[in-house]
């Protein structure tokens, strides 16, 4: 099989090849690796990639294989971590000179899901200092670069994920969204990225940054590589006591299901309501953003939606609400980089304070140490109160706001995020500036919402805009859903960077 | 809210060393950035419940079964400076 047939499978066609023994693993895997050394060099999305693991891991699995050892739906399928994803004898580093020799002396709970089910794990992505940004160049292994442009940003903090599915190095990546940090940057790399309901994915062994808010969530081109990527890593583990027991992991088989039955139909969505984000249409938002989200809203009408505006009158308290608790959280979260349990210790330090001060002066970056003063101060004596009690109570206003939303909608839609990627250098000057950007995203994770995005036009520079669609809690079915359907409509996500032109030759037409 | 000897204190609290030189521009960001929190404050809260978490917790309990664990090695491996299964650290007490 070819290059170009490769890249215009969904990773499920791929694994049912496999698994059928039309087509080898390695041979899957050398496409990749030929991707990765054609274009790693210019985007720096990994912090690790490691071909010899893989390819005898590939070899093994080939075996299974052969002898029909019972595999998952994406077995042979490469897939890329982001790396605060902890994986035994493989170092994590968290993008932080803080956790740049550390070598988990276990995996997380998605990974040892992922090897179980015959995924290959080929590499660690490039990210945000300990998944604090949005623009993917805090990173203490040097900024990731747009594959659409290298002149921008792929957004972040899993950048890293992003721009290795956009630029076709790997297929399905896992990043790690905590205020927005899988859709954002799938949007500015023009692929899908899923925040799965708060309590669905397991979180033992993700590195926490704020444990309130943090989930794990699949990245790809392909809805349904999407919808089985999160049935693959939602399975049970006892480790985490916020997961929730009992939930089922068939959306995959729910989406094939759909599509088989409603695809064809003229009005595939007819009696579904779909609320529109007032806040969409304001003028913050860049006008391509608001024109591509029109068009979106046409093509639901058109499969029988009904779509209406929607005002949320909390919107503008979601984004100092999420900042209080997230860098309260991060405050405490982080308090364990101390110069004594993590690999670096300054080698300054004389005493003990020393060892916590000097340590943690030295070893973590701008934008952490920023998060970590502000977290201290909003949960300082005299200070709690008004702040940080304050901001939960905020959280039940947002919550409150979102249920009444959806006790008369199936769905809410909105951009992702103000405008399309910003340009390398841009954001860092202004931090505040930089945290407004996340104001479409956070809400899902103060509410524990689900949320997903996908690409839906693009801009005049070129690059993508993605959409999110918002659900009820433990209801991602309908949103891959909504996407699915779109996607079948539509070509964006069939686009593909760097003019390799290998996808581009579908119908893009809306 | 945020001056020179709030950042002082709170870096203390947060165990970072603050450089003098850049004390007051970093003192400015943070005000800024608390400033604008503090727009939550004018939000009538009266009998708004608090929430630390999405949905309603229970409290799980696990089966009491033994499981093995990781070594006391394994735990310690990342360690700056260990021995014996022990931190070390500098003399802390005279």
């Amino acid at each position: 099989m070819d290059d170009k047939k490769l890249l215009n499978l969904s990773a499920v066609a791929t694994s049912r090849l496999i698994r059928k023994g039309d087509i080898r693993v390695r041979d899957v895997l050398d496409h990749y690796l030929r991707q990765y050394q054609t274009y790693e060099k210019s985007i720096n999305a990994f912090i690790d990639f490691q071909p010899e693991r893989y390819l005898t891991a590939a070899d093994v699995l080939q075996k299974r294989i052969t002898l029909n050892e019972p595999l998952g739906v994406l077995a042979g399928i490469p897939v890329a971590l982001k790396d605060n994803i902890c994986t035994k004898d493989v170092r994590t580093t968290c993008g932080s000179k803080m956790l740049k020799d550390f070598i988990p002396p276990y995996s997380a709970h998605v990974v040892e899901l992922l090897g179980k089910s015959g995924v290959l794990i080929t590499g660690k992505c490039n990210m945000d200092e300990f998944a604090m940004g949005n623009t993917s160049e805090t990173s203490a292994f040097g900024p990731i670069k747009n594959p659409w442009n290298l002149a921008y940003t792929p957004g972040g903090s899993s950048g890293g994920s992003a721009a290795a599915v956009a630029a076709g190095i790997i297929p399905l990546s896992l990043g790690s969204d905590t205020g927005g940090s899988v859709r954002q940057p799938a949007a500015c790399c023009g692929i899908s990225g899923l925040k799965p309901t708060y309590g669905t994915v397991s979180r033992y062994g993700l590195v926490a940054y704020a444990s309130s808010l943090d989930q794990i969530g699949p990245m790809a081109v392909y809805i349904e590589d999407i919808a089985a990527l999160f049935d693959t890593i939602k399975i049970h583990d006892r480790r985490d006591s916020t997961q929730i027991n009992g939930l089922k992991a068939d959306h995959l088989t729910h989406l094939e299901e759909f599509m088989h039955q409603k695809s064809e139909m003229s009005l595939p969505l007819k009696n579904k309501k779909i609320a529109v984000l007032k806040d969409s249409d304001n003028r913050a938002v860049q006008e391509e953003v608001r024109l591509a989200i029109h068009s979106l809203i046409d093509q639901l009408t058109k499969m029988g939606a009904y779509c209406e505006i929607v005002n949320n009158p909390t919107s503008e308290y979601a984004v100092p609400a999420y900042y209080i608790i997230a860098c309260a959280e991060a405050s405490s979260n982080l308090a364990r980089y101390d110069g004594i349990k993590y690999t670096q210790r300054s080698a300054q330090a004389k005493d003990l304070a020393e060892i916590y001060f000097k340590t943690r002066t030295e070893y973590f970056g701008t934008e952490v140490i920023r998060r970590i003063l502000l977290g201290s101060f909003v949960l300082s004596s005299g200070y709690f109160d008004a702040y940080y009690r304050t901001a939960l109570k905020v959280r039940t206003l947002i919550q409150d706001d979102f249920n009444r939303i959806f006790t008369q909608y199936d769905a809410i839609i909105s951009p992702v995020s103000l405008s399309t990627a910003p340009a390398l250098g841009e954001s860092l000057q202004d931090p505040l500036a930089m945290y407004l950007n996340d104001q479409f995203t956070v809400s899902a994770n103060l509410t524990g919402m689900p949320a997903l995005t996908f690409p839906c036009g693009f801009d005049r520079k070129g690059l993508p805009i993605g959409a999110q669609l918002l659900g009820k809690p433990f209801d991602e079915d309908f949103l891959i859903v909504i996407a699915a359907l779109f996607q079948q409509r539509t070509g964006f996500h069939k686009k593909e960077p760097f003019q390799q032109n290998y996808r581009r030759d579908l119908d893009e037409t809306i | 809210v945020i001056d020179e000897k709030m950042l002082r204190y709170i870096a203390e609290l947060a165990k970072i060393e603050i450089d003098e030189e850049n004390n007051e521009s970093l003192a400015d960001e943070l005000e800024r950035i608390v400033e604008y929190m503090g727009i939550l404050k004018n939000i009538d809260l009266e009998g708004v419940c608090e929430m630390s978490h999405p949905f309603p917790e229970k409290q799980l309990l696990r089966e009491d079964v033994c499981l093995p664990t990781m070594t006391p090695e394994a735990l310690l491996s990342n360690a700056p400076e260990q021995m014996d299964g022990y931190y070390i650290v500098p003399k802390t007490l005279e």
